[in-house]
């Protein structure tokens, strides 16, 4: 799995390609805690490249959502393919974070 | 018809395990959404299995068999780990509540649940098992 990071001018862009697991979550950990370490509260990601997820990959997520929302931050997902998308709304993820179609539409959830 | 794959209890292992079950229901007449979530069911059963039962011992392994006949897929994680039936029955939480505690677990066995029609636990010779079943499409 390879995970990119965009510094933009008021949030951070996360480009997750490949396949997000139990083995690969602690890598996906690391950058989040990082982000929320230098107060990135902002923070849109691009699955178009996420090929799998499984709950160990939600659950990297669902551990930071309490510390973006008393920051008054967002965490906003966007390009979901149909599977992965699915496995959000299997556990009901889908009604704790903000997932849009494209990445404008994330940019405008940041934007307020 | 059956198959089964054996890998040693490291996490990387789990995408070898995700491949021999894609390769198993290619010919099953899943829908592609379906075959999508049997493939997460048993990653996350196996995923499980090597994390908690085994904590990720790489001198153990795990063993996947799949069977399947005209009306079920049935299939079968197996290790030498110790995790009793109602320890893993405590592991299925909600999920606003792990958001609220900051945890990263504890949604494997719910997804496990929402995906397949039964799911058993038990334990033989000192093995623990859970059995995956799911019904074939009419």
């Amino acid at each position: 799995m390879e995970i990119i990071q965009s510094f933009k001018e008021n949030h951070l862009e996360v480009s997750i390609v490949g396949e997000l697991d139990a083995s690969s979550a602690i890598q996906m950990d690391e950058v989040m805690n990082e982000a929320l370490e230098k107060k990135n509260f902002q923070i849109i990601i691009d699955c178009a490249g996420l090929d799998y997820i499984s709950s160990a990959g939600l659950g990297v997520f669902v551990s930071y959502i309490e510390d973006i929302k008393s920051h008054e931050g967002n965490m906003v997902f966007y390009n979901l393919s149909d599977k992965v998308l699915n496995v959000f709304q299997i556990l009901g993820l889908d009604q704790l974070v903000s997932i849009v179609p494209t990445q404008a539409d994330a940019i405008q959830i940041i934007d307020g | 018809m059956a198959n089964n794959i054996s890998v040693i209890c490291n996490k990387n292992e789990l995408k070898k395990i995700r491949s021999f079950v894609n390769q198993h229901l290619k010919d099953l007449p899943f829908s592609s959404k379906e075959k999508h979530e049997i493939v997460l069911a048993v990653d996350e059963a196996c995923a499980n299995a090597i994390i908690h039962g085994n904590a990720c011992d790489e001198g153990k392994s795990i063993d996947v068999v799949l069977t399947h006949d005209n009306s079920t897929l049935s299939v079968t994680v197996s290790d030498v780990g110790d995790i009793d039936f109602v320890e893993k029955r405590v592991m299925k939480k909600d999920l606003e509540r792990l958001a609220r505690e900051r945890k990263k677990g504890g949604m494997g066995l719910h997804l496990i649940f929402a995906i397949m029609d039964e799911v058993r636990f038990y334990t033989r010779n000192k093995r623990s098992y859970c059995t995956l079943i799911k019904n074939l499409p009419h």
